[in-house]
């Protein structure tokens, strides 16, 4: 059985991805620097 | 069979400056600096209240007088009926029935732009609604007394109509989807579907009442109605009056289910964009495993796209939970049902960008068809000429490539800004403190930049 990832070959979306991850973890970092203060 | 044109699949990305990725960075820029521009200059809620002015009272009477309501209900029955019509006798073609043309993209993809902008012009012209109320009325005639109705369920809120968003769709581009083409549903089909669904809903308003089934059921007067409230005009009082634009949105979602409705909009313009592009591998694989159970390939193909439809709804709908779920770790926050549903409305803005962004070609085109030869030619069978433009086609050079993938970018980044401030505005009103109303915000940020970035992938898939 072949997993429906074919579409992750068209490795571009990973380019889309970073602008969530930069803003995901930007969150996260501020939050966690918020509580150890 | 010809079709309609692939009109949301035509821009080729060789002509663009710069990676249609990059286009994604800069989208997600602009959003971050429109974020801390609002946390420094936004510090008081402006869109909890309506800024209410009515209009002249002359006026306000007489567009909203029975006799006028009677007029646009009949315009609303005619064309209702004339697309029906066309579709059960006319042409099987697609393309040159008008009924296709006149249900999905001339009212499906015009009402929620024009109601956008004025506010709900659909209600006057809704031809349920008309018959409805005539029927009521000659009830009060008859009995002398109102039709009784029965109690909508509280809980059941918006639900009916978000799943009959879902239902619209799922005919639209499942049932009636043919491989790659913008609307491949039989005329006739479409005619029956109309005809049967306004059996329902005369049902249903007979049971619950014509104003309530469309303030809550109606799939089209909800539907509609949602992307009304960013409108500049209003009835209010039996009143007509102008409103700050936007400012009427924060009341929307105040009914259970409004959530599901707004989710459903996007989900089901995600899924319609990704279906031939982004998810079509995906789609190919599953479909062979569907296959392996010995369904027929026509059963196999629509079961496949009804699970990726659902899942794409199951997926926006997590996004959208996660900000709030993100919103509620904030001291001072409000209970989680409180924030999912006073920030539904939020998408509202996002919902029409995505509506823009994708069909915005197909619109422009299709629009060329509707007002020529399909006017004139209604059943497509060429037997009619009634105002000389029945050989008319439809200019596909009026917009080039890279003119719609600039729309379509400016379609998302503007609706998520507009989502953003909405946002923003709504945790004023929300929490005490100003630093506390702007981090719970940051959750929000991150919605809009994955909707963004989300919506511009799908984008450049389906086109490339």
């Amino acid at each position: 059985m072949t997993l429906p990832l074919a579409h992750l070959g068209h490795w571009l979306w990973i380019f889309y991805v970073v602008p969530v991850l930069i803003v995901v973890g930007g969150i996260v970092y501020s939050t966690i620097r918020e509580r150890r203060r | 069979m010809s079709f309609l044109p692939l009109a949301h699949a035509l821009v080729a990305r060789q002509d663009l400056p710069v990676p249609a990725w990059l286009f994604a960075w800069g989208a997600s820029i602009v959003l971050i600096v429109s974020f801390f521009a609002l946390a420094a200059g936004w510090r008081k809620p402006r869109f909890e209240q309506l800024h209410w002015r009515p209009l002249a009272a002359g006026l306000s009477r007489s567009l909203l007088s029975t006799p006028m309501q009677a007029l646009c209900g009949l315009v609303g029955v005619f064309l209702f009926g004339v697309a029906v019509y066309a579709g059960l006798h006319g042409t099987e073609a697609p393309d040159r029935n008008l009924a296709l043309t006149f249900f999905f993209v001339t009212c499906w993809l015009g009402f929620p732009v024009v109601s956008a902008i004025l506010g709900d012009v659909f209600r006057p012209f809704n031809p349920w609604r008309a018959v409805g109320r005539l029927a009521g009325s000659g009830f009060r005639a008859i009995a002398g007394e109102r039709s009784a109705h029965l109690t909508y369920p509280e809980r059941l809120g918006r639900w009916p109509a978000a799943i009959g968003l879902l239902a619209v769709v799922w005919l639209e581009t499942i049932y009636g989807g043919s491989g790659g083409v913008a609307v491949g549903l039989d005329p006739h089909a479409a005619a029956e579907a109309a005809l049967v669904y306004s059996g329902y809903t005369l049902a249903m308003m007979a049971l619950f009442g014509v104003e309530e089934w469309c303030e809550r059921g109606e799939v089209f007067s909800v539907y509609f109605g949602m992307f009304s409230r960013l409108g500049y005009f209003g009835v209010s009082d039996g009143r007509l009056g102008r409103r700050r634009p936007l400012a009427a949105a924060g009341r929307w979602a105040t009914i259970p289910g409004s959530a599901a409705v707004v989710i459903a909009s996007i989900a089901s313009t995600s899924f319609d964009g990704a279906q031939e592009g982004a998810f079509k591998d995906a789609i190919e694989t599953v479909t062979e495993w569907v296959a392996e159970l010995g369904a027929s390939s026509l059963t196999t193909a629509r079961l496949t796209d009804t699970i990726f439809m659902l899942l794409c709804f199951a997926g926006v709908g997590l996004v959208y939970l996660l900000g709030v779920r993100g919103m509620r770790t904030v001291r001072n926050a409000p209970p989680l049902a409180t924030l999912r549903d006073g920030f539904a409305h939020t998408l509202i803005p996002i919902a029409l960008a995505y509506l823009v962004a994708h069909y915005f070609s197909l619109f422009v085109f299709q629009e060329q068809a509707q007002f020529t030869y399909l006017l004139s030619d209604p059943l497509g069978t060429a037997s009619t000429d009634l105002f000389g433009t029945a050989s008319s086609g439809i200019d596909f050079k009026v917009l080039s490539s890279t003119a719609i993938w600039y729309v379509q970018v400016a379609a998302l980044v503007g609706g998520h800004v507009l989502g953003l401030t909405l946002a923003h505005d709504r945790a004023l009103a929300y929490w005490p403190n100003y630093r506390q109303a702007t981090r719970s915000q940051y959750w929000m940020l991150a919605v809009m930049v994955t909707f963004t970035c989300f919506g511009l992938y799908l984008l450049s898939v389906s086109n490339a």
